[in-house]
């Protein structure tokens, strides 16, 4: 489970700041051609543009000077880049010597009056997170604006920076430099790269200044079924090296350092043996199998109340409940309760004690970043799990989680890099890959047509894996009916405009192991008042709902879907009183390995029986893909909206 | 030096989330017994309510003590009972709204679990933000204080006193909200001598409980509002009582508004000095309307100049809530919000020798009430008075008030709505024009449907294998045109194949648009008009040797209203179109060679109170030709004619969905076939 709790005080350092070297007077110089610059060649079609940025930072002093030079070139351009908002965290920084100025394309300059408000984002409790915002005076499309100020932070600490080069913005020419403190005592400065190019990297001046020139950044675009942002953005990270670290560690030094020092943290949480076995042998029974075993174990450790999804309790909450802190794995199962990390640590004391390889693992989740091992990095890997080998079967479980069933990881936890602890050290290893006939939906809808071809009908629907934990997880807090609401509200989407949707029965909420079922009548309203002859009916009453994300025919991003999945829909049509059914479309079969779909039609007594089937056997698609998965799901919706004729036999013989 | 390790950028959290998040750690005061009248709220015996609502609100209580001075302080007490999880969240906290004008003077919060337990809260463990959204700056602020324990079955109240100087001497009691409310309690105080008025809105009158200079106003056991989509704002349908307040001394008579007259008073007082001219707005003024004699031709260029040059930018700060900057501080940093811009274009025009006053307005229907004046507004817009000289013509946006003559009605903050035309939400809508001799409240005029109009036109063919392929002509004029401007404007220039590729996506399968573009974007005193070409694989369905061809290809006319029926019970609130306007199609379909249509279509012609729809398709040699025309004369459809406009939009969507037949055979008949034989989806 990803622990956020330690993220929730991050800092946010301020990266907008002005180069010292830079006086009032001494801004960067705008080229004729950028004043009348209409469009960026490089990137057409953008509000606006980085003409120049710099950051410089001084290490010692702990001040960060910025510097943004921004082109302007359409309306909404104005509106999002005129108004100014630099957040910061009052107790240990400050904002200062804010400088702006607006130059229209004749070079005309329109100085900042130097008005800025400070906004309260947050402040008691000894907190207080500001906004320094300001607006700039002038602004029109064609202008450019530029503004620097300088951050000052405490400078009895050394600050961990990094500088985004990245941003939504194309920028043309980033400069960032960063002086570290000379002092004898001051500690290694190092940095991490992502996202740039293998010849792009800080450079150590002869002043022993690093420096990084980069130009022609793109913007990054947003679009439906892209990677995270986080994943993608360019951005260069210095953090300082603990003095009581060794230094130049090879990567398998750092992580067998790491995980060794990680491991005896859990080791001796676990380190119960006699009370694992006897609990253990309350657990299982002699007869299972291994994997039965396991799975009996994972059940055991549901059962914990888990306390990383309640609230924050208050000292006096906390005393009235009697919360009292977990030393150890007895402690867990003594107290019935505990964090998401106690609760996997016990999970893998058990397993231990039931004879089984086990260990501690830490990922990268993939929804905020991806694992390189060479980064040499710990905190990225912010996920915590467990590794067992039972049987001849390795399993990755994470009873953290809560909601999600035996075997079974979040999505963000799947198909992510990480390390698995040992006494030695750490292992490098990779969660396994997900599975698209784990996370499905099935649904049977049993529909009556009337003459007017309004719908009425009985739904069940059965999620499993990722489908179904997501909604358990999202309704947590909530109580039988408004489970059903939020069910209702879900499913009412995938039907046409004007449904009703109503849920009468949610079956093995409480039970992860089985798939989430649910029951419900819809009513779709007529779209005619007239009795026709003939009708048509289309083949799905479902939304293709990935549809809406492949319209555009441009792709700047690869694809990416968090999670395989399959969707399986049988739907019986009674027809109205005197209608037969006319004609079927042909049946419909793509298999293109990453994406397949199917549907078919055929008769039934009283109707038609229409069977879909969907599936996404993959993640990451490279944008070349596009074109292709854009046809898939195009043609997906064609082949849903093909049409059953139906014609009124009683009708047809009075002709 | 001290360590601080692996101290990395993080966004700051959305700030009431983190403000919630933090108020977690808020530490329990001492002295944790609640308050007697918090333990007689949640003693009191509660009626069975309908519908499970999520929590039931025990007491909501305002006391309000006028001084001599004018200075009033207001005591609120709340207690509210959870009965589901959701109403932890939506009731798990208190919230108190301050500014540097309003100060919280104490803040009390209190627990009573179901098993009798009592968590108490001070005022230091509240946290503060700021609530702004789109101003640069302004000092409302929220005091937030999250409750131990609000689980259901606890009972949560608090108490907060405030001290204000306010600018009218008015007061609104809300006191019906979108839970249930057992008891609602208003107490007015005030100093010997001083008068009230009061007035009820959306609830039936009660009368006072009176004792020397006090009056007690309570309700009970009022139901809860129910939640529609898209419904009208609370302030429009929930239950209230308009308070005002008179003192005996004529000194402090400014701040009461006892009628429109006395607001607009109030408000042309508070913004007069602000529309002086500087020198430079007097440059300005003589640049742009350099050698114009037409006054229509001024009024166009500095309407135009104050719409689309001065920038949006709010910055309010204690009275700036409501009074503006100064026009010269507006144009010398080319800035300002709605009352800035409607300031600055009021003085410009006097410069150019055209009169005009500031109109206070509100965004929502149904806020303001003719028959209560109050200061139920949220915006400020010019009426311009039309001199003789210019005629009304295109604007469209005018009335002819017997008092100040001809007036026409600009918002300047709008950025895409031009001069003659009024945003849809300000049309059919109140507004109070404020002159330098009072106030008047004026209905202003509902644009005609003939102002906001849609032409589709669509020239198309059809291939025997059900491919569709054409080009498709839109002129736009009036809101419609507006609406898309939006669109295409708010979305850089290389996303705005987007908006038509979304759109498409609505209607085809298996779609390609081969070509777009867009005529008169940023010139909003001009029609817009969009051409595209697109190509459709499959679009007719084939039956045997058949052909299902929709022919109304493309557009949907407002029947995505018909999703405000969706629900389990008949809808309790009024809908809103967007406005009046005629839309008319106009799809010619190719048809492939060796088919004919079978059959013919019979005509649709449906009506209610406030549209109108027609459809018709005709046979013109080898070419389906599919016209239709949609007419909304009125925009607020009241609920008792809810069924009716139900009714007709079922009739325009069966028409939408309607397929007809194309098979192989000799060519058909002239227009007119009557053998009808339609199809619907």
């Amino acid at each position: 489970m990803v622990q956020r709790s330690l993220l929730l005080f991050a800092v946010c350092l301020l990266l907008v700041c002005v180069p010292s070297r830079l006086k009032a007077d001494d801004w960067h110089i705008v080229s004729p051609d950028d004043l009348t610059l209409k469009d960026n060649p490089k990137q057409p079609g953008a509000d606006a543009m980085v003409l120049y940025r710099q950051v410089d930072v001084d290490a010692k002093n702990a001040s960060v000077m910025n510097y943004l030079q921004i082109k302007i070139f359409t309306d909404a351009g104005v509106k999002d880049q005129a108004d100014v908002e630099l957040r910061y965290d009052k107790s240990r920084e400050s904002i200062q010597g804010v400088q702006a100025r607006t130059i229209q394309p004749d070079g005309t300059i329109t100085e900042f009056n130097g008005q800025t408000f400070d906004k309260e984002i947050v402040k008691g409790h000894g907190i207080k997170y500001l906004a320094k915002t300001f607006t700039m005076p002038n602004v029109h499309p064609g202008s450019v604006i530029e503004y620097r100020y300088r951050e000052q932070s405490d400078d009895s600490y050394y600050w961990n920076l990094e500088w985004v080069v990245q941003h939504g913005l194309y920028t043309r020419e980033a400069r960032f430099s960063i002086k570290p403190d000379p002092s004898d005592y001051a500690p290694e400065l190092l940095y991490r790269l992502y996202n740039l190019p293998d010849a792009i990297k800080p450079q150590k001046q002869g002043n022993g200044i690093y420096t990084l020139t980069i130009q022609d950044v793109p913007g990054i675009v947003a679009e439906d079924y892209m990677p995270p942002a986080s994943v993608l953005e360019s951005r260069v990270a210095f953090y300082y090296r603990n003095p009581d670290e060794p230094d130049r560690e090879t990567t398998a030094q750092y992580w067998n350092r790491v995980g060794k020092k990680w491991n005896a943290q859990v080791e001796k949480f676990i380190d119960k043996k006699k009370e694992l076995s006897e609990e253990v042998s309350h657990i299982v029974a002699n007869g299972d199998s291994p994997e039965q075993k396991l799975q009996k174990i994972y059940a055991r450790t549901l059962q914990i109340r888990n306390l990383s999804f309640e609230d924050e309790k208050s000292a006096k909450e906390a005393k009235q409940e009697n919360i009292k802190d977990n030393n150890n794995v007895v402690d867990v199962l003594k107290h019935g309760y505990g964090g998401g990390v106690d609760i996997n640590w016990l999970l893998m004391g058990l397993a231990r004690a039931a004879g089984f390889d086990a260990a501690d693992v830490r990922v990268a989740p993939r929804n905020s970043t991806i694992f390189d091992p060479n980064h040499q990095a710990s905190v990225e890997l912010s996920a915590e799990l467990v590794w067992v080998h039972a049987g001849s079967k390795d399993y990755y479980l994470d009873a953290a989680a809560h909601y999600y069933g035996f075997n079974q990881l979040p999505w963000y936890e799947t198909e992510a890099g990480g390390i698995k602890l040992t006494k030695d050290g750490a292992q490098i290893i990779n969660t396994p890959d997900p599975a698209a006939a784990d996370n499905t939906i099935v649904r049977h809808a049993d529909v009556q047509l009337d003459r007017n071809m309004g719908m009425t009908g009985t739904l069940k629907v059965d999620f499993t894996g990722q489908e179904a934990s997501s909604i358990r997880m999202d309704n947590r807090q909530e109580d039988e009916a408004g489970r059903k609401t939020n069910l209702a509200d879900e499913i009412k989407a995938w039907l046409p405009l004007g449904a009703t949707f109503q849920v009468t029965s949610i079956a093995n909420w409480d039970d992860v192991e089985k798939p989430l079922h649910v029951e419900g009548t819809f009513a779709v309203p007529a779209t005619s008042s007239i009795a026709y002859q003939r009708l048509l009916l289309p083949l799905e009453i479902f939304q293709t709902t990935e549809y809406g994300g492949f319209q555009s025919q441009r792709r700047v991003n690869n694809i990416y879907f968090s999670y395989p999945y399959e969707k399986t829909d049988d739907l019986v049509f009674q027809t109205p009183l005197g209608f037969s059914v006319q004609s079927l479309p042909p049946a419909q079969d793509v298999n293109r390995g990453a994406v397949v779909y199917s549907i078919s039609a055929s008769k039934q007594p009283s109707g038609v029986e229409v069977k879909r089937h969907m599936a996404v056997n993959g993640i990451l698609f490279g944008k070349d893909a596009y074109p292709a998965i854009r046809a898939f799901f195009s043609t997906a919706k064609t082949d849903d909206d093909a049409q059953v004729l139906l014609q009124n036999g009683l009708a047809a013989r009075n002709d | 030096m001290a360590w601080q390790l692996e101290m990395t950028k993080r966004a700051p959290l959305f700030a009431i989330a983190l403000a919630l998040t933090l108020c977690s750690y808020a530490m329990p005061s001492r002295a944790d017994s609640a308050p007697d009248w918090l333990h007689a709220a949640a003693q009191e015996k509660l009626p069975d309510y309908p519908d499970s609502p999520i929590a039931v609100m025990l007491l909501n209580e305002v006391q309000t003590t006028v001084q001599a001075d004018g200075q009033v302080e207001s005591r609120h007490r709340v207690a509210i009972r959870i009965l589901r999880p959701q109403g932890q969240d939506e009731y798990g906290f208190a919230g108190v709204p301050f500014d540097n004008e309003t100060k919280i003077a104490s803040f009390k919060a209190w627990t009573i679990t179901a098993d009798g337990h009592e968590f108490a809260l001070s005022d230091k463990d509240a946290i503060e933000t700021s609530v702004s959204t789109y101003e640069v700056f302004t000092d409302d602020r929220l005091k937030v204080m999250k409750f131990s324990d609000a689980v259901p079955g606890s009972v949560v109240g608090y108490e907060y006193a405030q001290k204000v100087r306010p600018f009218v001497f008015e007061h609104d009691w809300e006191f019906q909200e979108t839970i249930p409310v057992h008891r609602a309690r208003f107490i007015l105080q005030l100093p010997t001598g001083w008068e009230y008025s009061n007035y009820w809105v959306n609830y039936d009158q009660h009368k006072p409980q009176t004792a020397g200079n006090q009056s007690v106003w309570e309700v009970t056991d009022v139901p809860a509002i129910k939640k529609e989509p898209d419904m009208p704002p609370a302030a429009a349908v929930a239950g209230q009582m308009g308070i005002k307040y008179f003192p005996d001394n004529p000194q402090q008579r400014a701040k009461s508004t006892g009628s429109w007259n006395d607001l607009g008073t109030w408000y042309d007082g508070l913004t007069e000095s602000a529309r002086t001219a500087s020198p430079q707005i007097q440059q300005k003024v003589a640049e742009l309307t350099s050698g114009m004699t037409d006054p229509l031709t001024k009024i166009q260029a500095l309407t135009a100049y104050v719409q689309r040059q001065i920038r949006y930018a709010a910055i309010e700060i204690g009275i700036g809530d409501v009074q503006p900057h100064p026009a010269a501080d507006v144009f010398n940093r080319q800035y300002g919000d709605c009352k800035d811009k409607a300031t600055l274009l009021s003085t410009m025009l006097h410069v150019a020798g055209i009169e005009s006053y500031l109109v206070v307005v509100d965004t929502d229907r149904g806020v303001v009430r003719p028959d209560y004046p109050s200061l139920r507004f949220d915006h400020v817009i010019v009426a311009i008075s039309l001199p003789d000289a210019v005629t009304s013509g295109s604007l469209f946006a005018t009335i002819d008030d017997p008092k100040l003559g001809r007036l026409l009605f600009f918002d300047p903050t709008d950025e895409v709505v031009p001069l003659g035309y009024l945003p849809q939400e300000l049309q059919d809508n109140y507004g109070l024009v404020v002159t330098p001799h009072g106030g008047m409240l004026v209905s202003m005029p509902l644009l005609p449907p003939s102002t906001n109009r849609l032409l589709r036109q669509a020239t198309l063919t059809l291939t025997s294998s059900g491919d569709l392929a054409g080009e498709v002509r839109e002129i736009r004029w009036g809101g419609p045109a507006q609406e898309e401007r939006e669109a295409f404007l708010g979305e850089q220039p290389s996303k705005r194949a987007d908006i038509f590729e979304h759109f498409l996506g609505q209607f085809l399968p298996n779609f390609e648009l081969t070509s777009a573009s867009i005529g008169n974007l940023e010139k909003y005193d001009d029609m817009l008009s969009l051409d595209y070409k697109f190509a459709s694989e499959g679009y007719a369905k084939m039956v045997g040797d058949e052909l299902m061809v929709r022919p109304r290809v493309l557009g949907d006319k407002y029947t995505n209203l018909l999703d405000l029926f969706a629900q389990d019970k008949p809808r309790e609130y009024p809908i809103e179109f967007g406005e009046a306007t005629r839309q008319d199609d106009v799809f010619d379909i190719a048809m492939p060679a060796g088919y004919v249509l079978e059959g013919a279509r019979p005509p649709v012609d449906a009506s209610c109170d406030f549209a109108t729809y027609t459809s018709k398709l005709e046979v013109h040699g080898n070419v389906l030709h599919y016209t239709r025309t949609l007419q909304i004369k009125d925009v607020l459809v009241p609920t008792s004619k809810l069924a009716d406009v139900k009714r007709f939009l079922q009739q325009v969507a069966a028409d939408q969905g309607s397929f007809v037949t194309l098979k192989p055979g000799a060519s058909n008949p002239p227009v007119g076939s009557t053998a009808a034989v339609p199809l619907t989806q």
